[in-house]
């Protein structure tokens, strides 16, 4: 059984409950363990790095010290927080840097911890393994994978498995027997913490998603980041109100695999995504 | 030098570029205005003066147009201009530059995006970790906006999205030293 530190970042304490919950379901049922990172501290993510070692790189890397005592490497579901760990993952490779950044946080970041994203550790399970514990095959259901930005840029980061990071949804939710359509907004950003300084500038641009992704047939959306799962969800115009539910991919795996507790996890959508799912029986 | 603006004229600096490319470690001189940054930034469409047009206020040395562009702080850092600048300047990095010299200059104002910034790194320090709830409502009063997401805020805390409890590191006192210090680079 694989064995992950898991830092679950801010968000998933709160607003991303149900990507935290379906998550670790999830991952109980494939065999992978998770251990919680003691002690784990908020990523930074409007600190940005340019790599020497101020406080935007030794904020993330305090998690990677933590996480090198543990012998694991560190799985993060948020996209956001996965991109900020990685850039600090990658500052911490240079020797000068590490060493301040050590000095400054009176932690030895070595070894230096692999940080793998909840996506990509899921994925890497391989589609077969998956499909063949789905209990409840997602047919007919037509999702847009919807990626957003930090999980796909810029690729020297963030991707994995030569350019997948690209493709891992859409392949997650054939491996469970959805049908992700073909949009052309699944990479733009969902306009992050403009959310809560110009909401209507988030709408403008949360509408536009929609608005594509109704165009290509979706009846719902998948995503992997609580920030972009909650301006789908709350920062859209009434024209939308009661459509394209915004689904974490961990909950529509677990619906598939036949887990518990899958209606708690509906129950916290804004979007009630329930009409979406009634052709399908829902366990516990 | 100056330029002539809708504000008015402004004279240029010709130094303002070479203090950007150093504090943003961009090479904001290399850019000709292919304009792929502007066709693929989602706020692009939204302003007057786009990602591309703010670096030609850097190049010309226009300070205070570049300073005031709405833009910097409407910069999400999507990346969807640095991966496909020709050049591979990062524009999100520019435009941290562009925010941080206008703090110093004192042209960002009472910028919601600022305050939030602030607001945010205030909670950072004090706890190690953001409370979502708490983050909003110290950001509320700090831009005074009080009824503008009272709904949605009720039927997110209703949905169990905003739990009162906070969270936080064993010692914020770690943090806050870690905020607050520089490092230099060991060779």
């Amino acid at each position: 059984m694989r064995s992950f530190s898991y830092y679950p970042g801010c968000c998933l304490k709160g607003t991303g409950w149900e990507y935290d919950r379906s998550l670790r379901a999830v991952c109980a049922a494939l065999g992978i363990g998770l251990v919680e990172l003691p002690d784990w501290n908020c990523c930074g993510p409007l600190l940005s790095s340019d790599g020497t070692a101020g406080p935007a790189v030794a904020l993330p890397a305090r998690n990677l010290a933590l996480a090198a005592r543990t012998g694991a490497a560190l799985m993060v579901p948020c996209a956001g927080c996965y991109k900020r760990l990685r850039e600090a993952e990658r500052a911490l490779r240079n020797d000068g840097v590490r060493r301040a950044v050590e000095k400054l946080l009176r932690l030895p970041c070595d070894p230096l911890v692999e940080v793998r994203s909840a996506v990509e550790v899921l994925w890497s399970l391989g589609p077969q393994e998956i499909a063949r514990r789905v209990r409840q095959p997602l047919h007919g259901l037509r999702v847009a994978c919807y990626y957003g930005c930090r999980m796909m840029r810029p690729p020297e980061l963030v991707a994995f498995a030569g350019g997948k990071h690209q493709v891992a949804l859409d392949e997650l939710m054939v491996a469970v027997g959805a049908e992700p359509i073909t949009w052309p907004y699944k990479a733009e950003c969902c306009g992050a913490a403009l959310a809560s300084t110009r909401p209507g500038l988030a709408q403008a641009l949360v509408d536009r998603l929609l608005a594509a992704a109704q165009k290509a047939g979706a009846e719902a959306l998948v995503t992997a980041c609580s920030l972009c799962h909650g301006n789908l969800e709350w920062r859209r115009g009434r024209a939308y109100r009661g459509k394209l539910p915004v689904f974490y991919f961990t909950e529509l795996l677990g619906f598939a695999l036949g887990l518990d507790g899958t209606r708690q996890w509906l129950r916290r959508h804004l979007v009630d995504p329930l009409p979406v799912l009634h052709r399908f029986h829902l366990t516990g | 030098m100056y330029l002539v603006t809708p504000g008015g004229k402004e004279t240029l600096d010709p130094g303002f570029w070479r203090e950007v490319r150093h504090k943003s470690g961009q090479p904001v001189e290399l850019c000709y205005h292919c304009q792929m940054c502007q066709a693929g930034c989602p706020l692009a469409p939204l302003v007057p003066v786009g990602p591309n047009r703010v670096l030609r206020l850097v190049q010309f040395g226009a300070r205070r147009s570049a300073l005031t562009a709405e833009m910097i702080w409407l910069c999400t850092t999507c990346e969807a201009c640095s991966v496909t600048c020709p050049n591979g300047i990062k524009l999100p990095r520019v435009m941290e530059a562009l925010r941080e010299l206008a703090m110093a200059a004192g042209l960002a104002g009472d910028r919601a995006e600022a305050v939030f910034r602030r607001v945010f790194h205030e909670i950072i320090a004090a706890r190690g970790r953001i409370s979502e709830l708490f983050l909003m409502l110290h950001y509320k009063l700090a831009v005074r906006d009080f009824f503008r997401d009272v709904g949605l805020g009720w039927r997110l805390f209703r949905h169990g999205k905003l739990p009162l409890k906070r969270h936080g590191v064993e010692d914020p006192r770690e943090i806050r030293r870690i905020l607050r210090e520089r490092a230099e680079v060991l060779e």
